[in-house]
């Protein structure tokens, strides 16, 4: 029960006053000059025992009374509804859009209204929730502990998924025996972000009330896109600028060349790390109102090859066809000096593999330990290796090779032979990879006439990208991107005529051509968007050591890397991982769609989630309205009050009346009448 | 004659009284007043020695007639005769602190007890008996022996106008040591709230019987007091002692009534014992009772 007025309870001091007139009051004896004590003395109740409550009825009556009369001036508010535990899920939006002026506190005052207007059987739990949800506190009828835990709150740099908030939410009420419960959803609801908010209502744990906070941005310039490439002076970084405005949205593309003796420009800062990386940020070129996402961080390994090629070939068949295709995609006509190199065995240092572009290698027999390991660590550089499996390849080496971690650098995890007997060609081809994305359909359907003597079926290894298939559907080409942006690609056929007839088709340099122009197209820097799985291609429990431009130093799996990247890259920046002996430097920014400056209103929030639905929750104005109605239990109060003082009156006339009778009944009954 | 009887009866009112002021005229009023209610004299007429021939009225005693005188003159003559008494009326009044007791603002008990002894000494020299008076507490304040007479009226008269409540009593071997004094044998009234040891009231009245004295005992009760009218907790203060006690009357109002009444009825039952006649006074109503009861023990022993 609660009160409309509750400081009206003060008067409950009040109830001291009859219990004190009771037991003072009577004991203010006046004086009376008595003829004398003799008989007095002699009654054996005649002494006023101290402290003692005299007239207990008429005393209870009146204290009844009086708490009546007080409870009804407070206005009691009385549920006459049985109990139900009732649970709110406050939701809270902390994706990066919730750090624009004057949301966050929004966001905090929205909360703190909810928990202060909780019912007295309502129990509340506060999660905060971007890429990933964190539970502020769990659920409690703990006001204090609620509004702590909204003081906790802060949002990230991350981007909004309500799924997770949702899905977080569900994991508490199942913990949660029974009851009706809300999520209220306390967000900017950004416009960009509303569809993927499109689930059913049967989908949700909850019903969801929405709660608008914030005000719109008005002009929004962020940055997004940017990619690193090479020219003579050096790497270049380019990058888009993006304004949003009440009118609509402008783009502006921008490059920065990063010349190597001027280490700082205005709009951009840049380092070289140990490793040779190039680390910096650029900012926006114009200043807005939201600068959260003014900045971007990057992180690229330059590339210091130009075009060259190195193909290894210890085979005259490799060298002349597959020799002549990579000389007409990699020279230049006006060039006097040929970009191709021809090696009969792989070089002995990866730092020579490191001035090419792409590395070609035909497999026979196989690789050593060494030479994979050489190969690797190109890729994880960021070159471009292709493999060709030439038809005395030792299969039973390199599935072993393949089965272990160790030997990464190929692509696939097992890998077997097959005989062209039958009519063994290339089937499909995925022309929308990066590798093939030169090739035409036409050119593809040329090579699908090729004949194949000898080919191999490949199993691709997780993460692997399936190039090309056999026209029995199993893989023959395959391709993976290792962390360090090179790819290692795994052809199950070469140009030998003894394993196809691919060397001489007319539509095999299309094909070199497409891998070449992959192989040199400019790397994406190593930059991933906050809230994004960061895969470093390594083993779940790979040991990865973060360090984060403040210097704080974390220790976690590889697998967290993927499951909870928010918890290790809370905020954007640059940060320095170290697993295996390798050092890489990734950037990490907010996602861009955090930057829409359009937001939706109640309204159209409320669209997306069926909260029109009647509920066993009462919502706050329902309870007003029933807490209007009980507060007539006042009325009753009060009438009780007045009953109770009725009978009071009674029973004191009551009393009267029996004294006097005993009076007159004991006058009456003593003979002391004088008969004359 | 009813509203002639409640006016009398009014003027005997204590309250009443208490608004003459003089005590001579009290007396007067209460003993004219209370004779005027009566329909018959009750002591012209009754002594043996002849006043006066007065012509006959109406209302008149037929047996009464000069019946000589009727047959010498042919008219009706009524004889009248002086009364004629030998027993003095002595008048013990109690004037301990207790009879200060005043439940009402006009009279306290010594008040009504001056009254009664007052309207009694004019009643007797009316009626030309001696009269008595003795103010005791502890000890005898005021002894005035036995005589007639109006002069004897005033000094009886001016003596209780003296008295006053105080000190505590000691009824019973008082009333033995007056009597010890008493040369003939007559009528004591005693006038007192009794409240001392009734064991030695009683052997007191008996040995004043046994002597030969009549004894008519007027026990003054007011009704606030007999039926504890004082309502609540009260811090009681006893006038003799100066004795307080904190009582919650509501409580112990029956326990009281039931003291007083096994008190009365004492009373009551040892004075009928002793052969004394016994009246409680409420000294909130009239005197008359009180004058009946005189008036009634005066003839029977004349």
């Amino acid at each position: 029960m609660s009160f409309l007025s509750p400081f009206a309870l003060a008067g409950l001091i009040l109830l001291s006053l009859p219990v004190l007139i009771h037991l003072l009051a009577k004991r203010r004896a006046r004086p009376v000059d008595f003829p004398s004590l003799r008989y007095l003395r002699e009654t054996p109740s005649f002494r006023l025992r101290p402290r003692r409550i005299r007239q207990p009825l008429l005393l209870a009556l009146r204290v009844l009374a009086l708490s009546l009369l007080i409870f009804g001036i407070a206005r009691p508010l009385v549920n006459l509804r049985p109990p139900s535990s009732r649970v709110r899920l406050i939701l809270i939006d902390a994706s990066l859009s919730m750090r624009a002026t004057g949301r966050t506190a929004a966001a905090k005052e929205a909360a703190r209204s909810l928990i202060n207007r909780l019912a007295r059987d309502e129990q509340a739990a506060v999660v905060s929730c971007s890429s990933d949800a964190n539970v502020l506190a769990n659920i409690t009828d703990n006001r204090q502990e609620l509004l702590e835990a909204v003081e906790r709150y802060q949002p990230g740099s991350g981007a909004i998924d309500f799924n997770k908030g949702f899905a977080q939410a569900a994991a508490l009420l199942e913990r949660q025996a029974s009851g009706a419960a809300e999520i209220d959803l306390i967000s900017d609801f950004q416009q960009s972000n509303l569809p993927a908010l499109l689930v059913s209502p049967q989908q949700l744990p909850a019903r969801v009330v929405p709660h608008p906070v914030g005000s719109v941005i008005e002009r929004n310039a962020f940055l997004l896109g940017e990619s690193v490439s090479q020219n003579e002076s050096g790497p270049v970084l380019a990058a888009s600028q993006m304004i949003a405005e009440a009118e609509g949205r402008t783009g502006s593309h921008h490059t920065w060349a990063m010349n190597a003796n001027m280490a700082e420009r205005p709009d951009i800062n840049w380092r070289t790390e140990v490793n040779g990386q190039l680390t910096g940020r650029i900012r926006t070129l114009t200043p807005d109102d939201f600068d959260m996402d003014d900045e971007r961080c990057f992180a690229f390994m330059p590339t210091q090859r130009g075009a060259r090629v190195l193909l290894v070939a210890a085979d005259a068949e490799t060298n002349l066809y597959t020799g002549a295709a990579l000389e007409a995609a990699a020279n230049n006509p006006n060039e006097k000096h040929s970009l191709l190199t021809r090696q009969k065995h792989l070089p002995e240092t990866a730092a020579e593999l490191n001035s090419y572009a792409l590395v070609a290698l035909t497999l026979h027999g196989a690789l050593s330990m060494d030479e994979l390991q050489r190969l690797n660590d190109y890729a994880e550089a960021g070159g471009t290796v292709w493999l060709s499996m030439a038809r005395d390849a030792d299969v039973a080496s390199l599935n072993a090779q393949a089965g272990t971690n160790a030997a990464g650098v190929l692509p696939v995890r097992s890998l077997s032979r097959q005989r062209g007997d039958a009519a063994l060609h290339f089937g499909t081809a995925d022309l929308s990879a990066p590798p093939l994305r030169a090739m035409t359909e036409n050119s593809f359907a040329a090579l699908r006439t090729v004949k194949v003597h000898e080919g191999y079926a490949l199993e691709p290894e997780a993460g692997a990208d399936t190039l090309m298939r056999w026209s029995n559907g199993t893989p023959a080409f395959v391709s993976v991107r290792t962390s360090g942006g090179g790819r290692i690609m795994l052809l199950g056929v070469s140009t030998e005529s003894a394993s196809s007839d691919m060397g001489s088709s007319p539509a095999f340099p299309s094909l070199v051509f497409s891998l070449l122009r992959d192989a040199l197209t400019p790397r994406a820097p190593f930059s991933y968007t906050l809230g994004e799985p960061v895969n470093l291609g390594l083993a779940p429990e790979t040991s990865v050591t973060v360090t984060d431009e403040g210097g704080r130093v974390a220790r976690v799996a590889s697998r967290d890397l993927m499951q909870r990247p928010l918890s290790i890259f809370p905020a954007q920046g640059i940060y320095r991982l170290e697993y295996e002996g390798v050092l890489r430097f990734v950037a990490l920014n907010p996602p861009s769609a955090e930057s829409e400056r359009a937001l939706a209103g109640a309204v159209e929030a409320g669209r997306y989630f069926d909260f029109k639905e009647p509920s066993t929750m009462t919502s706050f104005n329902e309870r007003l309205e029933e807490a209007e109605r009980s507060s007539n239990a006042w009325r009753y109060f009060l009438a009780a009050a007045f009953v109770l003082l009725i009978g009071e009156l009674f029973v004191r006339v009551r009393q009267r009346e029996k004294e006097k009778a005993t009076v007159e009944e004991v006058a009456s009954a003593s003979s002391v009448e004088l008969k004359l | 004659m009813a509203a002639d009887s409640s006016t009398n009866t009014r003027l005997l009112h204590p309250s009443v009284l208490a608004s003459i002021g003089r005590l001579d005229l009290v007396a007067r009023t209460v003993v004219e007043g209370f004779l005027a209610g009566l329909h018959r004299s009750p002591y012209r007429g009754i002594s043996q020695e002849f006043a006066a021939h007065r012509p006959y009225i109406a209302g008149d005693e037929v047996r009464r007639v000069d019946w000589r005188v009727y047959a010498r003159t042919d008219r009706l003559y009524v004889k009248e005769f002086e009364e004629e008494t030998n027993a003095p009326v002595r008048l013990l009044l109690d004037t301990s602190a207790s009879l200060k007791y005043a439940p009402r603002a006009d009279a306290t008990k010594l008040d009504y007890a001056r009254y009664l002894a007052a309207a009694l000494a004019y009643l007797s020299i009316r009626q030309n008996d001696r009269i008595g008076l003795t103010c005791f507490a502890g000890e005898v304040r005021e002894r005035i022996p036995a005589r007639g007479g109006q002069r004897h009226l005033h000094t009886i008269l001016a003596a209780l106008e003296r008295a006053e409540a105080s000190g505590q009593t000691r009824t019973g071997p008082l009333i033995l040591r007056e009597a010890g004094q008493w040369k003939r044998r007559g009528l004591v009234v005693l006038i007192s709230d009794l409240y001392d040891r009734p064991e030695e009231i009683v052997e007191a009245a008996t040995r004043l019987r046994r002597v030969g004295h009549e004894l008519i005992v007027f026990h003054l009760l007011d009704r606030a007091e007999k039926l504890m009218e004082h309502p609540g907790t009260h811090e009681f203060r006893d006038l003799e002692t100066g004795e307080t006690m904190l009582v919650d009357t509501d409580r112990a109002r029956r326990s009281y009534l039931e003291r007083i009444d096994e008190m009365l009825a004492h009373f009551r039952r040892e004075f009928a014992r002793a052969g004394a006649d016994y009246a409680e006074l409420d000294t909130a109503g009239p005197l008359d009772k009180a004058l009946a009861v005189y008036l009634l023990r005066r003839k029977s022993k004349v």
